[in-house]
């Protein structure tokens, strides 16, 4: 046993004396509810709990999990970092939480139904006027809008922190679009597989329940009158900070995830861009912020939403969850106000309080917020007036004159709260386990009249014992949360329970956008891979020829290199005016051609735009391609720091990527349904291996040389297209260009011929279109037999004419096939890709209203 | 008293260059039995003809028209027409505004009247600041009775500025019509609004229309008046006193109401959402206001 794995990670935790901590007691002991636990985790003893960690980080990395931070880069993506201790909560803890949380969800969803309606609480005076028609997330156009399920406010979720005294205080509420249930139930997925036994011990209630309501309280909010509502889910994209739980949620619900250019407002409702029609839309669950969501009557500028979504839902066409305006709830100064909120709708205490605040529209309370300033946590009433949350306990005395100013000069735009001392929970560090402040962040939805509190959540904490906010845009660690269960769960999986599943009919449809980024992904990929493959054999030509500067070696090495350069597209490399250095030291300009993400043509630039489409197309692909695609973004990142003059380092990259992308073709091969989706791939990934094979036999083998030349270049053209064994075991001799054209481009049989392509195109157009039931006559399919028929009417005994030292046949039928191929790229994208036109506003009349007399 | 009539028609013509693939509208164009007209008719019909318009009434209780268009068009026109009596449109204040204005003042207010709040806050163009308020406060001397001091105000905000078509557009703000000095009627009425805020006096934005008279011996030409917009004051229990800071005059029987928010950005005559690759669009607006 090595003295790490013997270290006890539990002997030098020392919590804040003052503070309240969630692993051990005032006096030094481990809470009762832990006990347990301390001892499997002090079991498995450092060394094992460190390579765990490890482990964590893989998986996370594997799933592709992400929160997106803003960089300067334009790579915003952020690892998820999770602990690998949870927050354990036991269930008498646990039961005063929940009741706390739904209750807070029910009087918050009165609060809405009334602003939205009757808006009592308003000319009662109950809350003060002011801090709803002042916040501009109250919005008007959404007045008298309701949703069919009994709860307006379908997803709640609040931000806790537990006090000193052990009681757990509401430090805000979400209820625009909350996050993090997704990331929630990802943690859980990841710590229940790292630590399975202490998992299992612990008998952790489980997550599921939650997605499997909001699946039935979604479906419950379709308009009256549909009986299998169409349900997708509304994401901002992929650059969005919690884009990876879009995804991750769409998955889980089994809908579609849409962007707002998916979607389409016709005859007054909402549809779907699919590949072959619009389908229509019966419930959106958004994770857009409302200011969004419609152009029409809301935000002008933006292009996330559908015009003319509000007046769908005000006519019931469509449901919209939350719904639309819920965001006024969010407002802080609402906070103040809940507690007589309480009494007076449902005649209840909270039994989970709010943080202590102060709303400075009343004159007493501002005068008590400046003059307790410096020990205040300084929140603006609305987000989305501008400003953050601002810790005055750190702030400078001028900083702190400033501040009072600002709230002087605006009250009612000013909230203040007492500062809470976050309990601390443990962090797993290199050394043991530190006491570290931690918040938890609770998700309810409606369930009827009730709400489902998810049993469990998103803890968030500080990666220092320093103050501070604890969110994800700070760097906060995520935690998993267990809820002790006193008595065993009945288990039920996702998909378990009590729901009819009739998966035939219930394929979600597949939105347009979506389509056009599998084609995309299709010809990225194969792209990527035409290079990979070039470049190494360029690369193997090298150490044999480059010392030579005579001869039929030196001969195919040039034409080797200015064939790169014309089969990738990346002029004016090989062939332009500095071409003559360029072959004499190639390295360089080889290397970029790996590197180089901004130079289009590159494997980096090819792999980059694989990636964007990958991101897109999140809930459309299996689990295990993060797991290819996270070791591909490693190797090319390695690959920056890589020197030209380490060619050896080249060829080991480009074996790596080429590994990569064979292990994702294998993927997309073996683990993809052969549906909608995979047929675009596919016809992506064969028009442009049609595309690189013309190209490669056009740059190589339109003029003619002596025969010793002629065959290493052959032989190289076989190598790249992958069919050298073929070759050789099929015409046991050495490469010929009229054998390697029957081989590379007539040969049904050869899965890297023109012909296999133009194959398996015509069967997958053909496929798609009989889906759409339309004509091959009109489709893509005709261009696709047209270039089939001109490949039959070919003689390869024509081709290989050769005059003026040139095969003018060879270079005129490779230029017109590949014409034939853009056309068919062309022809599946205007049959299935909706192009957007661009989105503007109706110009106003320059002159504004206007008259005088 | 005779009666007065009005024939409206107002005619909003887009041209594109290119097609557009979808449009959707958004339309208060639509006069409604308020501030003491009566609507007799109205209608509002667009070419090429919607598949989904509907009317309905907004949070402020205008009427307000939604379409949309889904197939390839390269012009757009809509067309709204009613016929309004605005015979009872007072040309005065009414004698609740004979009390003094800080009793109608949001600040002096024990119990909230919600409409009150919602037209002395800020809107999302005109904001209290202390520029209007010492503007305002020239006119709202202490004690004075409402109709006195905005008739006043109305004067002086006229006064101040110059009346000059195409100085400023619908992005301008607040501010700079202020440095500017001059603007048209939207800016008019956004300064008094703004100005009447500042001193606690809920005021509203009207958008409608107004008989233009032609010059004494020519004949009425079509297709020259203008959509035009003043200002409401809140008077308490629902009722409204119609100024117009423009014309320095009461928004009588020659005005046309269609629609009253905070400021011009809750009641457009017409905004929209456009599909498109055109560069240019060429927009007409004719109005004509004919007695009838």
């Amino acid at each position: 046993m090595t003295i790490a794995s013997s270290r006890d990670p539990i002997q030098r935790y020392a919590p804040p004396e003052a503070g309240r901590d969630e692993l051990v007691a005032r006096d030094g002991s481990i809470r009762s509810h832990w006990a347990r636990l301390a001892d499997s985790y002090r079991d498995l003893g450092m060394a094992e709990l460190l390579r765990r960690r490890e482990e964590i980080a893989v998986l996370l990395e594997q799933d592709g999990v992400t929160y997106n931070v803003a960089t300067d880069d334009g790579r915003p993506h952020r690892p998820w970092e999770l602990d690998s201790i949870p927050l354990v909560l036991s269930s008498d803890e646990w039961a005063t939480v929940e009741r706390g949380v739904a209750q807070r969800a029910r009087l918050l969803d009165l609060a809405l139904t009334d602003l939205y309606g009757p808006r009592r609480l308003l000319s009662r005076g109950s809350i003060p006027p002011d801090i709803v028609l002042e916040d501009p997330s109250f919005l008007r156009v959404c007045d008298g809008i309701s949703l069919p399920t009994q709860r307006q406010l379908v997803v709640y979720a609040a931000d806790m922190t537990r006090a000193s005294d052990g009681n757990w205080l509401a430090m805000g509420n979400r209820t625009q679009a909350p996050s993090g249930a997704g990331y929630a139930i990802q943690n859980r997925n990841v710590i229940s597989k790292v630590f399975p036994a202490i998992f299992r011990n612990a008998e952790a209630m489980r997550l599921a329940p939650f997605i499997r309501t909001l699946r039935a309280t979604l479906q419950a909010a379709a308009p009256s009158g549909v009986e299998d509502p169409s349900i997708v889910v509304l994401t901002p994209g992929p650059l969005s900070e919690t884009a990876f739980e879009h995804a991750f949620v769409a998955t889980q619900l089994g809908y579609p995830l849409v962007e707002g250019s998916d979607l389409v407002n016709r005859d007054g409702r909402v549809w779907l861009r699919t590949v072959s029609e619009i389908v229509p839309v019966d419930v959106i669950l958004r994770r857009v912020d409302a200011w969004f969501c419609d152009p029409l009557e809301l935000l002008p500028e933006s292009t996330l939403g559908v015009p003319g979504l509000v007046e769908a839902t005000r006519t019931g066409a469509v449901s919209v969850v939350n719904p639309l305006g819920s965001g006024v709830l969010e407002n802080a100064a609402l906070s103040v106000f809940l507690p007589e909120l309480a009494r007076a709708l449902i005649g209840e205490d909270l039994s989970l309080p709010s943080v202590e605040s102060w709303w400075c529209g009343h004159a007493t309370s501002m005068s008590h917020v400046l003059a307790n300033l410096d020990s205040m946590v300084v929140r603006p009433t609305s987000r989305r007036r501008g400003g953050s949350t601002i810790d005055a306990s750190v702030l400078s005395k001028t900083e702190l004159e400033e501040l009072r100013a600002r709230i002087d000069a605006d009250p009612r735009s000013w909230v203040g709260q007492s500062r809470v001392e976050p309990a601390t929970a443990p962090l797993l560090s290199t050394d043991g386990f530190d006491p570290r402040p931690t918040v938890l962040r609770s998700f309810a939805v409606a369930e009827g009249s009730d709400y489902l509190v998810m049993t469990g959540g998103l803890a968030r904490t500080a990666r220092t014992p320093d103050r501070g906010p604890i969110t994800n845009r700070s760097g906060a660690v995520a935690k998993d949360t267990w809820v002790l269960s006193t008595e065993p769960e009945t288990l039920g999986g996702f998909w378990l329970t009590g729901e009819p599943t009739s998966a035939a009919e219930h394929t979600a449809p597949l939105p347009s956008r979506a389509a056009e980024n599998m084609f995309w992904l299709g010809r990225y990929s194969e792209r990527a891979e035409a290079a990979v493959r070039l470049l190494r054999v360029v690369n193997g030509r090298r150490t044999e020829f480059e010392q030579i500067s005579e001869g039929p070696g030196a001969e195919a090495l040039a034409a080797l290199l200015t064939a790169v350069t014309r089969v990738t597209t990346t002029f004016p490399g090989f062939v332009g005016d500095d071409a003559a250095r360029l072959l004499a030291d190639p390295g360089e300009e080889l290397l970029a051609l790996v590197v180089d993400e901004s130079r289009p043509g590159t494997v980096a630039q090819a792999i980059g735009k694989m990636f964007d489409a990958v991101e897109v197309l999140r809930d459309q692909l299996s689990v295990d391609t993060w797991l290819v695609i996270g070791s591909m973004q490693g190797r090319l990142e390695r690959l920056g720091s890589i020197s030209h003059d380490r060619d050896d380092a080249v060829s080991t990259v480009l074996n790596g990527l080429l590994e990569s992308l064979l292990a994702l073709a294998g993927l997309m091969a073996e683990s993809m349904v052969r549906d909608h989706a995979w047929q675009f791939m596919e016809a992506g990934r064969r028009i442009e291996r049609a595309l690189q094979t013309t190209a490669l036999v056009g740059a190589l083998l339109t003029v003619d040389r002596e025969p010793a030349a002629e065959s290493l270049i052959a032989e190289s053209a076989l190598t790249a297209a992958e069919s050298i064994i073929t070759y050789r075991r099929r015409y046991r001799s050495h490469a010929q260009v009229d054998t390697l054209l029957d081989l590379l481009l007539a040969d049904p049989g050869n899965p890297r011929s023109l012909r296999f392509q133009l194959d398996r195109l015509e069967e997958g157009v053909g496929a798609l279109d009989a889906a759409r039931g339309v004509d091959a006559d009109a489709s893509a399919l005709s261009k696709v037999r047209e270039a089939i028929g001109m490949l039959e009417d070919t003689e390869s005994t024509r081709l290989v004419t050769v005059s003026d030292g040139n095969r003018h046949e060879l270079g005129s039928f490779l230029w017109e096939m590949r014409r034939h191929l853009l056309g068919i790229a062309d022809a599946i994208g205007a049959d299935n890709f909706t192009r957007l036109l661009p989105q503007h506003a109706m110009s106003t009349p320059s002159e504004p209203p206007g008259w005088s007399t | 008293m005779v009666d007065v009539k009005f024939e409206v028609v107002h005619r909003t013509h887009y041209e594109y260059d290119a097609p557009v693939s979808a449009s959707y509208a958004q339309v208060h164009q639509l006069p409604w039995d308020v501030d003491g007209q009566i609507c007799l008719r109205r209608s509002i019909t667009a070419s090429p003809l919607p598949e989904h318009q509907r009317e309905r009434v907004d949070y402020f209780g205008n009427p307000v028209a939604f379409l949309s268009i889904d197939d390839p068009h390269d012009e757009l026109i809509v067309t709204s027409s009613c016929l309004v009596d605005t015979t009872g449109r007072p040309t005065r204040f009414g004698p609740v505004a004979d009390l003094s204005w800080e009793y109608f003042s949001v600040r002096n207010a024990s119990r909230p009247d919600l409409v009150a709040v919602d037209f002395s806050l800020d809107s999302p163009l005109v904001a209290a600041t202390p520029r209007l308020a010492d503007m305002a406060y020239e006119a709202f001397t202490p004690g004075r009775s409402l109709a006195e001091a905005s008739s006043e105000l109305c004067s002086l905000v006229h006064r101040s500025f110059r009346f000059k078509p195409g100085s400023t557009d619908v992005t301008t703000t607040i501010d700079e019509v202020l440095d500017l000095g001059e603007g048209v009627c939207q800016d008019f009425a956004h300064v008094m609004i703004g100005c009447l805020r500042s001193v606690g006096v809920p005021a509203g934005y009207v958008s409608g229309y107004l008989e233009t008279e032609p010059p004494p011996g020519r004949e009425r030409l079509t297709g020259v008046d203008r959509t035009h917009a003043w200002v409401s004051v809140y008077l308490g229990d629902g009722n409204w006193a119609g100024i117009d800071p423009t014309n320095d005059q009461m928004a009588g029987p020659r005005y046309i109401t269609t629609a009253r928010g905070r400021d011009y950005s809750d009641v457009p005559p017409l905004k929209g959402v456009i599909y498109t690759d055109a560069e240019e669009s060429k927009l007409t607006v004719e109005v004509d206001v004919v007695p009838a």
